[in-house]
């Protein structure tokens, strides 16, 4: 019986010890991505319409920032919600750098989501996010650019969530959210350059 | 008999509880930051190897024959030791298999467990096997008191693991093993070590009342070799179950 | 030779057996299967062409219905039509392509623009590669010859050549 094997189980462990910590730095300099990468970056179709304060508002005021898009209306009683607090938490967890992003809501039921009726139900999550609303035949084209199918009372058939970069390019999509820390990091990431 | 001196084989069975607790605390801590699974798997394995080596002496298997005549006892000794090997053998396969049915099942998820509990009953068995060893080395110099010492702190701790697990852990736990998948994974692997915790705490108990009646000798104890190599192998098996139930992956939704 | 490479010469031999006895029964019982995917994860691509949303809109079917993959594929939607296109958590706006990794195996029903029928077909199957089958050959053959090898002991006991003779 003698010490070898115990040197040698130690070494093991040091090894093991470096590689765990070089495999977590060489990730986090290289962090995956956890929406859907839109490749190659298309120009977002670039709107203009109506804010819940009565304004006129295009996409391309918002360059030098990244743009969340979503699709929603206020009578929505699950997804639309859902998204939104997540979108609140996100937007609280990333502090100073919040500041570098915007989110929007498009609504996809003109019909009963005025401006005011915009601001009233974005004043439960966050003043900074945006309402926006048209008329039918202005929203549209819109819908449809963004993939975005409209049932017959407003509904939304899909949740997608798209982000815009400070180009104006939309770079990834995000299906309907199940928890706000994927989104979050990817913001992290793309706003310190990785 | 060995050729170093008692006290610098005890010292030696010290360091390797110290490496040993080294590689649990590195393994939790793993856990608890990056939560790297590679790392979480290379680790018991290297604990395997410790124990394999220092404390179940693998290596006697492979001595030279000293006695060829059958009925010497060193060569009945050879005989037993081979086959405990095989029997070990043969219950590994039976944990092989559960630890392959939950990396099959459960994939890289783990069921909500208590983190401080999960530690704890891992440091308890850890120190029981310390304390074994050192029971097998007391009798291997004749040191009777020590022996019976030891094997009975072994004892105890050993049924305060189980105390830990099946009085505690099992009571407290959020789930059944009707609930969901990783329930049925958790009891079925735990409940098949549990058991063989208890079957081990029996044969100790047994070496220990044979101990106090003076039945062993420093030149015969095939009885407390065998009690203390299996009370290890199960130690062993608890390397691999206790990252792969508590410290692997995120919770399952 | 003495019993201790008696006695592992003996398992050796028999763990060998069961591994290959396993391999044996493994490999005709994927060959009475038939056809299954055995090939290794890749990226396959879907392209949407052209005119597809006006196609779809008279209610042509421009795509197939679903299509079969292996678990960890990546699909690859590339769409070439002129309005933009989804298919399940994916959004492709016209001229791009996005991806997703397919790592569950089963069916599933995906919403799609494309088809008139607004759903597609995915199927992830298991695959069973041959590094795969080897594997399972290796896990099942392993514990098989252990217990062939054991019981091995009990028809044919060990006799090991010994110098002295038995009293």
């Amino acid at each position: 019986m003698n010490r070898k094997p115990l040197v040698i189980a130690m070494l093991l462990l040091v090894v093991v010890l470096i590689a765990t910590f070089g495999y977590t730095w060489y990730k986090s300099a290289h962090p995956a991505f956890s929406g859907s990468l839109i490749s190659p970056p298309q120009a977002a179709y670039a709107f203009s319409l109506t804010s819940q304060t009565g304004s006129t508002v295009n996409l391309s005021d918002f360059r030098g920032k990244y743009v969340l898009i979503f699709f929603g209306y206020t009578n929505c009683t699950s997804e639309c919600p859902l998204t939104m607090g997540y979108l609140k938490q996100m937007h609280d967890r990333l502090g100073l750098l919040a500041d570098q992003t915007q989110v929007i809501l498009i609504t996809s039921d003109p019909a009963r989501d005025t401006p005011g009726e915009l601001g009233a139900y974005l004043s439960n999550f966050d003043p900074s996010f945006m309402g926006l609303t048209s008329s039918l035949a202005v929203l549209q084209p819109v819908w449809s650019a963004y993939g975005v199918t409209v049932l017959d009372d407003g509904e939304t058939h899909t949740s997608y969530l798209y982000l815009v970069d400070p180009q104006g390019d939309l770079i990834a999509t995000y299906p309907l959210l199940s928890n706000v820390d994927g989104i979050t990091a990817d913001l992290e990431n793309l706003l310190s350059g990785k | 008999m060995e050729h170093s001196s008692k006290s610098s084989v005890l010292q030696l069975g010290l360091l390797v509880l110290g490496a040993l607790a080294v590689l649990t605390a590195v393994e939790f801590a793993i856990a608890l930051t990056v939560n790297i699974w590679q790392a979480l798997a290379i680790i018991p394995l290297i604990k395997a190897g410790l124990v394999f080596y220092y404390y179940m002496h693998i290596y006697r298997l492979f001595e030279a024959d000293k006695d060829v005549d059958r009925e010497s006892y060193a060569y009945k000794l050879a005989t037993n030791r081979l086959g405990l090997w095989l029997f070990l053998i043969s219950d590994s396969f039976i944990f092989g298999g559960l630890m392959i049915s939950r990396i099959n099942l459960l994939g890289l998820t783990r069921p909500e467990l208590l983190q401080v509990l999960g530690l704890a009953v891992t440091v308890v068995l850890l120190i029981s096997s310390f304390f074994a060893n050192r029971a097998e080395v007391s009798m291997a110099y004749g040191h009777r008191r020590q022996f019976i010492l030891s094997l009975t702190v072994t004892l105890s701790l050993g049924i305060l693991f189980l105390i830990g697990v099946v009085g505690v852990e099992w009571q407290l736990a959020p789930f059944g093993p009707e609930t969901n998948l990783a329930g049925a994974v958790f009891y079925v692997m735990t409940g098949f070590h549990a058991f063989h915790v208890f079957t081990g705490v029996i044969f100790l108990a047994i070496v220990l009342r044979n101990g106090l009646r003076g039945l062993y000798s420093a030149e015969k104890h095939w009885a407390v070799e065998a009690s203390v190599v299996y009370w290890h192998f199960i130690d062993v098996v608890w390397f691999f179950f206790y990252p792969a139930l508590y410290l692997i992956g995120t919770l399952v939704q | 030779m003495s019993l201790r490479t008696a006695l592992i010469s003996r398992m050796l031999f028999f763990v060998v057996l069961g591994v290959v006895l396993a391999a044996f029964i493994s490999e005709v019982a994927f060959r009475l299967q038939g056809d299954t995917t055995s090939r290794d994860p890749q990226t396959i691509q879907l392209v949407i062409p052209r005119g597809t949303s006006e196609k779809v809109a008279q209610g042509q079917n421009v795509l197939p219905a679903g299509q079969v993959f292996v678990v960890g594929d990546v699909l690859q939607v590339k769409n070439e039509d002129s309005v933009t296109q989804t298919l399940g958590p994916l959004v492709i706006p016209p001229g791009s392509s996005a991806s997703m990794k397919l790592d569950k195996a089963g069916e599933m029903n995906y919403t799609c623009s494309f088809q008139p029928s607004q759903s597609y077909g995915i199927e992830v199957q298991q695959a069973l590669t041959f590094g795969m089958r080897l594997q399972a050959s290796l896990l099942a053959g392993l514990p098989l010859g252990v217990l062939l090898g054991v019981y091995s002991l009990v028809v044919k006991p060990l006799k090991p050549n010994t110098q002295s003779p038995s009293a």
